[in-house]
């Protein structure tokens, strides 16, 4: 193991650690102290946040937000996951550490109904007038919706 | 004293690679803000993909980016095999590193085409894009198809390179080395090209880490960093090649940074052909109409034309992917790298600082 990540562990609060490749690892962290786990991440030379995504698990009942970051120095790649209640879905922000962030939000806030504590950006982002639940959430039906929004084409 | 007037630039213009629209905040010609706005190209590949089974999304990913659509097809198909822990054959790797940096090439020459389209010069597009149709010839040689190849599949290749094909890609290779002579004296060595270009949109090297910039774009401002070199893939890591580094970060910078990662690109061409082992071109170790792929997920990333490309890819162990989120380089770069270089700057340098970073919107909207 790294030794970054060794260090990662002694300073975290980190209830799971996988490895998934030599430069790949995964960390949970809980959702209260994501914030602060970021912040020293990002001191610890993860200064490269690739993506946030975020999963629906609606069988567990709680959606999972992941955030992965990179690390330069160490040529690491490190995926942070946090587990949230679906009913609450409600995260915390991170847009004062990286800018870009705020638009991943803005974007899983459309897609999934996910609220960031502290971020205030509502703005549709890519769908247009859209009404009812968020089209990335697992229980919501495709084909279902496809047939109720576009007229079946008649073929002679 | 001048009001402050809003433009609307978009969602088709001559100016925009792709559809979207910016809105621009200006007094006089000094744009004070910018205001991308984004959804003319969704069309949920991420929900297709969670519907569909494994096999039918290898046809549907490469449309998620025109001009380089390899990237998603190799993505797609390692984040598979790394999940099912499955090795891929010597030889496939080396075809694969092949596609994948002559589809750079073409996603580079069809770039210098926009550059040379925005600042007038229109001799430029049309000489890269029939530069770039030989390219294509390759590729049809190949797979069958010109734009979208649907070549790579997990577990290797779907066929084994035809009879002749290094000679062919080996002479189109010297060709376009022979006729970038002719474009340095077109484009890159013309004075209106280096009076558009020189300390338009400077992006320093603090600001591009932190506003995530990568690719290109982010070695334009002096900071060596390749994925293809600190995290390789494919057979990245059997080839000898140059991370091309710039200065300035600049608009030119940005610009010539492509221009001699062109050049690396043929020397890595060359060098896979030289060293394409034999062997198998597949190793299909399933059905492909029932994948059988373990519970896991990865973060798969590539250098492409653009910057760091990632699938993150989720399974829950059943026929179809639980889960992909596509992390376009571009979304970074359109978000806040093109805000960030537009402040103060000209109206009519808008179009060239967005042609500069390489902005592919599909990859924004998927």
């Amino acid at each position: 193991m790294k030794d970054i990540i060794k260090r990662i562990k002694e300073k975290l609060d980190v209830s799971e650690l996988e490895k998934i490749q030599d430069d790949e690892y995964r960390i949970v962290v809980k959702l209260e102290n994501i914030y602060e786990s970021l912040v020293l991440l990002k001191r610890e030379g993860f200064e490269h946040l690739s993506l946030i995504s975020a999963t629906d698990w609606i069988k567990d009942n709680k959606f999972e937000l992941v955030y992965i970051l990179y690390s330069y120095k160490d040529k690491t790649i490190l995926l942070v996951s946090i587990f949230i209640d679906r009913r609450i879905a409600k995260g915390k922000t991170i847009k004062e550490l990286w800018p870009v962030a705020a638009t991943y939000e803005r974007e899983i806030y459309e897609m999934f109904g996910i609220e960031f504590e502290g971020n205030d950006d509502k703005r549709p982002f890519i769908l247009e007038g859209w009404k009812g639940m968020p089209p990335m959430r697992k229980d919501f039906d495709l084909n279902k919706y496809a047939n109720k929004k576009f007229n079946r084409r008649k073929y002679a | 004293m001048h009001r402050n007037f809003e433009y609307y630039i978009g969602p088709n213009h001559p100016g925009i690679a792709g559809n979207f629209s910016i809105k621009v905040e200006a007094n006089g010609d000094t744009v004070l803000n910018v205001e991308p706005e984004f959804g003319y190209l969704h069309r949920a590949f991420e929900k297709l993909m969670e519907d569909n089974l494994y096999i039918q999304n290898i046809a549907m990913v490469p449309r998620i980016c025109v001009p380089d659509p390899d990237i998603n097809e190799y993505c797609y198909c390692s984040a598979i095999e790394r999940i099912a822990k499955k090795e891929v054959p010597e030889r496939a790797r080396f075809i694969r590193t092949l596609v994948l940096e002559l589809s750079r090439i073409a996603a580079y020459l069809s770039y210098f085409g926009g550059i040379g389209g925005t600042i007038g010069l229109y001799t430029a597009p049309q000489w890269s894009v029939g530069d770039r149709d030989y390219i294509l010839d390759l590729f049809e040689d190949l797979t069958g198809g010109r734009v979208y190849h649907i070549y790579m599949v997990p577990g290797g290749v779907r066929r084994d390179l035809p009879e002749g094909f290094e000679e062919k890609v080996l002479k189109v290779m010297d060709y376009i080395e022979e006729r970038f002579k002719e474009y340095d004296d077109l484009i890159f060595g013309n004075k209106v090209f280096e009076k558009r270009t020189k300390g338009v949109g400077i992006l320093t090297k603090e600001k591009a880490i932190e506003l995530g910039a990568t690719g290109p774009v982010l070695r334009a401002s002096g900071y060596s960093y390749d994925v293809r070199k600190d995290n390789p893939y494919a057979a990245y890591n059997k080839v000898d090649f140059n991370v091309i580094t710039a200065e300035d970060g600049d608009t030119y910078s940005r610009i010539m940074v492509r221009r001699r990662e062109i050049e690396e690109s043929i020397k890595i061409v060359r060098q896979v052909i030289d060293k394409m082992p034999e062997g198998e071109y597949k190793n299909q170790w399933y059905n492909p109409f029932k994948f059988d792929i373990p519970e896991g997920r990865v973060y798969v990333k590539i250098e492409s034309s653009k910057g760091e490309y990632g699938y993150y890819f989720v399974s829950n162990g059943s026929d179809k992917p639980y889960r992909v989120n596509v992390r376009g380089a571009s979304f970074p770069h359109i978000v806040t790298v093109f805000k960030e270089l537009t402040k103060g700057a000209r109206i009519e340098d808008i179009a060239l600082i967005l042609f500069s970073i390489d902005a592919c919107p599909p990859e924004v909207d998927r």
